[in-house]
């Protein structure tokens, strides 16, 4: 495996406390792959992307367990948690790159875009300028810059912000790194130059093999170019599965409702989007248990003071029969065993069971929760 | 969240009111944002500690200013020209002029005027700031370019220069403005031409041009500000219920202005008092025999080879009370101002 | 660029031809004249002086009178309190005294003030940050007057290191200069602090950061020019206030500086030597502002001079 993180915490103290951004996350990602992290605002995205290059500001912030492991070149695996800030210098920039969101602020305004790329080089190839010159004028061209050879003795101002980003991508592509991290790489920019942005990735994967941890809350983004998704919430990865599954078989309640909360072409007008009622929690309060709970449809007693295990639900169950989850959920008032309760969690939500749009529309009639808390022994585990 | 609002209520009422014409919506969404704000403020103002001493080093001294000059056995003119110039004794706990007369009464009578120079013309100040910048961002457009072009013109001239040449040529007894003060004076006394009144004169001439100078910062700060604020819907809804231009102004916009305006306001009290002080060594400002700090180590740094404690007590009163005026005006401004706030 | 300047510097003369105007008829129309104080002279006396010096001309072709000089010949007329020399050549004495004094402290300012402000922020709420800043506020909040006493009384009076007055040798120089810098370098070691903080916490940095380069490098190079730019716009007020915050250097270290003459003047109402000296400050001014204006466009391309 090229890259792994595991049990990554990563914690802010701020006034009103400590503050969990990234609390014991783990993933991995090999060469060529594409993984997917999304997850709402403050949902920690940003701060494991900048934790793995131990970009994190300290103070306030601090990596405080895990481990990042990169594979180096003789094929062992480094732990980059105790890598030293010299040895992090090294790494950032040729083995692990990254790409930022904003393309108009995250660049130098007050350098020519051939400087802020020519540095690169000769830090980390030891090229000599006009030999990075040359290569920054390559790389430029490769990633879709018209004139390159005028462009890269332009000031950032001077470009679009599409050009901008592809000055970005170049910047990251330099010295052949391994890892791309790109965060948010399309969010600041227009809906056409999204798609270009998103395909020079793509093809840049595929011509480089390198592997890319694209950070996102856009599912549109993710459902184009991953090949796993991990969904992030509250700093911790609620749901980890490949792209096709989390598309067709999501488990968790906040990976359902992030997929209805977005807008689709296929459904009838005038249909109304449902978003995920309230908002994230403040990381320096997060819920006990399932840190979604108070926002969740279909809470349980359990989810209060444990994290409830996501099921695998059945090809059949999500490809939606109505008939069926209405009678698991019959079962379930009936005072179902825990397991067929569990699945139950998973099953209802998907099919869009007609209780819970009744729910939706009448705020007055009973929570599925005042339900759930009913049976005895609800939360013992 | 309920007690906050509720709390918010009696806290932010101040705050609030000028949100609250509109709907109530609006005006509880004000108060509620308006007293967090003011009690986050105060909460972190308090955490500062070089702030917190400051503030009370300040009313310490405004205090003594006031009490000092009162209970002293000495007082601030009285001359003992036998005694001259001594150190520092149990008589004379700061020691005595040349001219024989007791420095602590002659520095805590100075800091009452040093203190009231910087109080009073920073009042001016704020008046000419706030309205300024409050006209320029409200209306906008043409009268707000050519309001702050006045403004940036100013900016760009040596103030100190034009201060000199206003005291040298306005607190002279010659002066029109002295024919005005005599006019306003012969109201309230009966020989409005006793040559006693002739310092109270300069001083408040020196109120004038420095109140005169200082405002441009604060405009540019208020009129930031009310650009900010204009759009919201509080002022919308205060003008389509036909509040006038006025009333938005100095009812609405400004109030919800006031964490900047009290920062700056903070921070221009001792730019004025070591503007008076600068004068006052030139010889422009505090004339004998009354005296202000800034007069008071005039005289003394002439002779500090002699009496050295005739510029280190004044002087550094003057410094410790500027020192206290930053350092609470930096807190304030930590505490107030979100956008540096993360410092 | 250099087109830039011709036109800022062409720019300048209306401005000064409204500050002379203003400046010139302020102080006819405020009573007292130059010869007015002195007691000992006889009204005939009196009268013969004001005779030779034009005063008993109508406003107007004082005025007309004045300017024409200026313009032609550059000359800005007798200085009435000494009668022997002209306003030329006093400002052509004491004018290189004050440029020697502002530009000296001004470079002592940003030695000092810049430095200090750059390890605040990169040392941001530590001990250096602390005490770096701690220190500049109290060299804000004390004033010339209080600062230059004491430091004669300790470098001179004490320890004998530097003289107490003049402005001859480099020794002289010391004690002015760091008394007429120190309150700059102390407001500017503040502001640099509050410039690259803004800047370190921004994308770019970041992105600098990302890209490998040592955290040396991040702010000597991506970081510290945009943390300069609000030095950079104060130098231009700055040097104003250099100006007259050397009024007062200049009168305890007995500095025969432009500042001591301008004050002198005023209260002496010795018109030609007043109106002249402010023309200087205005021409230094205006001067100085452009220059910062072209520093600016230089360090920051998005800006256009125009």
């Amino acid at each position: 495996m090229l890259f792994e993180v595991k049990d990554l915490h990563t914690q802010f103290s701020t006034e009103e406390g400590v503050v969990r951004a990234v609390d014991g996350i783990s993933f991995s990602v090999d060469r060529g792959e594409v993984l997917g992290i999304v997850g709402e605002s403050g949902s920690g995205k940003s701060v494991t992307s900048l934790s793995i290059l131990k970009l994190i500001p300290d103070p306030p912030g601090r990596i405080t367990g895990g481990q990042i492991l990169l594979e180096t070149e003789a094929g062992k695996t480094e732990d980059l948690v105790r890598a030293s800030e010299a040895r992090m210098e090294q790494i950032r920039g040729d083995r692990i790159a990254m790409i930022f969101q904003d393309p108009m602020t995250s660049l130098n305004p007050y350098l020519r875009i051939g400087a802020q790329l020519a540095e690169v080089l000769v830090l980390h190839k030891r090229m000599r300028r006009a030999e990075a010159r040359a290569r920054s004028i390559a790389l430029l061209k490769e990633v879709g810059i018209p004139a390159a050879t005028s462009r890269i003795d332009d000031y950032p101002h001077q470009l679009s912000g599409g050009m901008r980003q592809r000055v970005m991508i170049a910047m990251a592509l330099l010295c052949d790194p391994d890892l791309l991290i790109a965060d948010e790489p399309t969010t600041a920019l227009d809906v056409t130059i999204q798609a270009q942005i998103l395909d020079l990735i793509q093809e840049r994967r595929e011509a480089q093999g390198v592997a890319v941890i694209l950070i996102t809350h856009d599912l549109g983004v993710v459902a184009r170019m991953a090949d796993r998704v991990a969904v992030m919430y509250a700093g911790r990865i609620v749901e980890e599965a490949s792209a096709e599954a989390i598309f067709h078989a999501p488990r968790h309640p906040y990976t359902i409702g992030l997929k209805r909360s977005v807008p689709r072409l296929d459904v009838a007008r005038g249909q109304r989007l449902s978003p995920i009622p309230g908002m994230p929690p403040s990381l320096a309060r997060v819920p006990p248990g399932c840190p979604f709970h108070p926002r969740c449809e279909h809470v349980m007693a359990v989810c209060r003071e444990k994290v409830p295990e996501t099921r695998e639900v059945s090809r059949e169950a999500s490809a939606g029969e109505p008939g069926e989850g209405k009678s698991a959920a019959g079962d379930a008032a009936a005072g179902a065993t825990k397991a067929t309760r569990r699945a139950l969690h998973v099953v209802r939500c998907h099919l869009g069971d007609p209780a819970l749009d009744t729910y939706h529309g009448h705020p007055t009639s009973p929570a599925p929760e005042a339900q759930q808390v009913d049976q005895p022994g609800g939360g013992a585990s | 969240m309920a007690e906050v609002s509720q709390a918010g209520a009696d806290a932010g009422a101040g705050a609030g009111q000028g949100a609250g014409a509109g709907q109530g919506k609006v005006r509880l969404d004000a108060i509620e944002r308006g007293s967090s704000l003011w009690r986050d403020a105060w909460r972190r103002l308090r955490k500062n500690r070089a702030s917190v001493v400051s503030g009370v080093i300040l009313v310490v001294l405004v205090l003594a200013c006031i009490v000092v000059p009162e209970v002293s056995s000495w007082r601030y003119d009285l001359a003992d020209l036998k005694l001259g110039a001594t150190p520092p004794s149990a008589a004379h706990w700061m020691g005595t002029d040349y001219f024989g007369r007791d420095l602590m009464a002659r520095v805590f009578f100075g800091g009452r005027v040093s203190f009231t120079v910087g109080v009073i013309a920073t009042l001016v100040s704020f008046t000419i700031g706030v309205s300024w910048g409050g006209i320029a961002g409200y209306f906008g457009g043409k009268v707000d370019a050519v309001m702050m072009r006045i403004v940036d013109a100013l900016y760009t001239f040596p103030f100190l220069v034009l201060v000199i040449l206003l005291m040298v040529f306005f607190a002279n007894d010659r002066s029109v403005l002295h024919a005005a003060f005599q006019l306003v004076l012969s109201v309230a006394v009966e020989n409005p031409k006793d040559p006693a009144y002739f310092p109270i004169f300069q001083i408040a001439v020196v109120f004038a041009a420095l109140g005169a100078i200082s405002w441009l910062t604060m405009a540019r700060i208020v009129r930031g500000q009310v650009i900010a604020l204009r759009g919201q819907p509080f002022v919308e809804a205060a003008r389509s219920i036909g509040v006038g231009h006025r009333a938005i102004i100095f009812g609405h916009l400004i109030p919800n202005a006031l964490g900047p305006i009290i920062v700056y306001t903070t921070l221009t009290i001792p730019e004025v008092m070591m503007t008076e002080a600068f004068l006052s060594f030139l010889g422009l400002g505090t004339q004998e025999p009354l005296s202000s700090w800034g007069l008071l180590a005039s005289s003394g740094a002439e002779t500090m080879d002699l009496y050295p404690w005739l510029i280190l007590f004044p002087g550094g009163m003057l410094a410790v009370t500027l020192l206290c005026f930053n350092f609470l005006g930096d807190g304030l401004r930590d505490a107030l101002d979100p956008r540096i706030r993360k410092d | 660029m250099i087109r830039f300047v011709l036109k800022r510097l062409l720019s300048i003369l209306p401005t000064l031809l409204i500050v002379a105007t203003v400046a010139f008829v302020m102080m006819r129309f405020v009573p007292g004249g130059p010869f007015d104080q002195e007691r000992a002279v006889p009204a005939e006396v009196e009268r013969a002086l004001r005779a030779k010096y034009h005063l008993d001309d109508p406003l107007a072709k004082q005025y007309g009178d004045w300017l024409w000089a200026l313009v032609s010949r550059g000359d800005l007329g007798p200085a009435f309190k000494y009668p022997n020399r002209t306003v030329n050549e006093i400002i052509a004495l004491s004018l290189p005294i004050s440029m020697q004094l502002g530009v000296l402290a001004m470079i002592f300012a940003l030695l000092v003030g810049v430095p200090l402000g750059i390890v605040g922020a990169v040392r941001q709420n530590t001990w250096k940050d602390t005490a770096a800043m701690a220190t500049a506020m109290v060299g804000v909040s004390i004033p010339r007057f209080v600062l230059a006493p004491l430091m004669i009384l300790i470098f001179s009076l004490t320890l004998f290191w530097f003289p107490v007055a003049r402005w001859e040798t480099w020794r002289h120089m010391v004690l002015p200069v760091v008394c007429a810098g120190l309150p700059m370098a102390a407001y500017l070691a503040r502001l640099t602090r509050g410039g690259m903080l803004e800047v370190i916490r921004s994308d770019f940095v970041r992105t600098a950061r990302a890209k490998g380069l040592s955290e040396r490098r991040v702010i000597l190079r991506h970081a510290l020019r945009g943390g300069m730019l609000p030095v950079v716009s104060y130098l231009g007020p700055g040097f104003s206030h250099l100006l007259v915050g050397s009024l007062v250097v200049e009168k305890i270290f007995n500095i025969p500086g432009m500042g001591r003459y301008f004050v002198e003047a005023a209260m002496n109402r010795d018109y030609n030597l007043v109106l002249g000296v402010m023309l200087v400050y205005g021409v230094l001014l205006m001067v100085f502002n452009a220059l910062v204006d072209v520093a600016y466009a230089f360090i920051d391309p998005r800006v256009e001079l125009g």
